[in-house]
């Protein structure tokens, strides 16, 4: 069986240091096709979006809190039976 | 503390400024009409030269949008995906299919029968937003409608204008029975009267809740009804044939975070139908359902009905519209 030559030092720092550089490049490849994808995805995929808060635009329309998240929000607060309370408005459908 | 109330017609609808800081009622109120304004230009349906008519006149191809927009049908597309369709925009074109073309006030009541088949409606997944360009496209022959989530979205947006006009206080926007309430409630909270038709006086009888924050919504099918032939059409779809939904509940009131929220609720549990109360109890949700035949159901917090009490509330300044500049040029 024919023995494998020993590797010289420098020829093992010269083999680790194309290691590392295979290491640092697929990193950076993986990186940009995961934010590639994330961009593709962003753009493409129907009814779905990130927000566009209008405190970001010209409007004079605020924004408010609570209507952007990702469920139903419910009140923290139950409604209470009135037995005290001011002004009055009615909810109804119109 | 003296509650002064704000009242006039806007987006075809009532609208309620309440606030707690008389001083503040003006501001408020004239915040309100500026936002209900801008809301109108945006996205009425009716209106030929808002917005959202032209992104319908230009189904098929992206059309970029102003941010009110944007977020009004980026709302839309939330609730869709939050009640897995029940409550739809992309409804525009079935609305105008059946009848429902023009402000509700100039619907045709006696035109002839429809004979409408059932059709699915087209599906808010078809729509496609850009949020890099703030466009918003919709296949050919689609047409949004931002009725039900607008309106709340409107109220919300307005409250919190109107609060930062008063400068202090709190106040309540009502539109059309969508409620949103913003800053320091008056002392027990503020009196809300659970009814079917927004129309009533405050003061009818009924269920009177309070509330301290966010907003409190009502969708009915007892309201906004016109006939053709035989047919009694109302203004809530079902996604699932494009016909006006026959549900087991007529009315269903929910309050939440947010007005929008509350409308949104309010409106997937009609469309849902015998699932609407797992759903809002799975979502949390205080709410009151009126049935078909009156009875009352309720969900989550929402408190029992109690007998009518003497109403012993101060309004100052009720209907008194004095300081309106706006609120003629915002009907539709």
């Amino acid at each position: 069986m024919a023995q494998t030559p020993p590797i010289s030092p420098r020829g093992r720092d010269r083999a680790l240091g194309m290691l590392r550089h295979l290491t640092v490049g697929a990193g950076a490849a993986a990186a940009l096709a995961t934010a590639g994808l994330g961009v593709l995805a962003a753009a493409t995929h129907p009814g779905t979006t990130a927000t566009a808060s209008a405190s970001s635009s010209k409007s004079s329309t605020p924004t408010t809190s609570g209507t952007s998240s990702g469920a139903v929000q419910a009140s923290p607060q139950a409604p209470s039976s009135a037995s005290s309370g001011s002004g009055q408005a009615t909810s109804g459908g119109s | 503390m003296a509650v002064t109330q704000r009242a006039w017609r806007a987006l075809g609808t009532g609208v309620v400024v309440l606030t707690t800081q008389a001083e503040g009622a003006g501001p408020a109120a004239r915040a309100v009409a500026r936002v209900l304004a801008e809301v109108d230009a945006t996205y009425s349906r009716f209106r030929e030269d808002s917005e959202l008519s032209r992104v319908n006149r230009q189904s098929g191809k992206p059309v970029r949008v102003g941010p009110l927009l944007y977020r009004a049908v980026t709302e839309a597309l939330r609730a869709s995906r939050l009640t897995g369709g029940a409550v739809d925009p992309t409804v525009g074109a079935t609305l105008r299919l059946i009848g429902y073309d023009k402000d509700f006030s100039l619907i045709d009541q006696g035109g002839g029968p429809l004979g409408l088949a059932a059709r699915p409606i087209p599906g808010w997944q078809l729509v496609q937003l850009s949020p890099a360009s703030q466009g918003i496209s919709v296949p050919r022959g689609v047409e949004l409608d931002l009725g039900s989530t607008g309106k709340a979205l409107a109220a919300d947006l307005a409250a919190a204008e109107a609060m930062a006009a008063a400068g202090s206080g709190g106040v309540l926007v009502s539109l059309g029975g969508d409620i949103a309430v913003a800053g320091e409630p008056p002392e027990g909270g503020w009196r809300v009267l659970a009814a079917e038709d927004s129309a009533v006086p405050p003061t009818n009888q009924g269920q009177t809740v309070t509330i301290i924050a966010g907003g409190l919504a009502t969708s009915s099918i007892t309201v906004r009804r016109w006939r053709r032939g035989e047919q009694l059409y109302h203004h809530i779809l079902d996604p699932a044939t494009g016909l006006p939904v026959a549900s087991p509940w007529r009315t269903a009131t929910v309050y939440a975070a947010s007005c929008l929220d509350a409308n949104i609720a309010a409106t997937a549990a009609i469309v849902l139908g015998s699932r609407a109360l797992p759903w809002l109890e799975a979502n949390g949700l205080d709410a009151r359902l009126v049935a078909i035949d009156g009875s009352v159901i309720r969900s989550g917090r929402w408190p029992a009905d109690r007998p009518a009490e003497p109403v012993t509330v101060s309004q100052a300044g009720a209907a008194d519209d004095d300081a309106m500049e706006e609120p003629g040029d915002l009907r539709r």
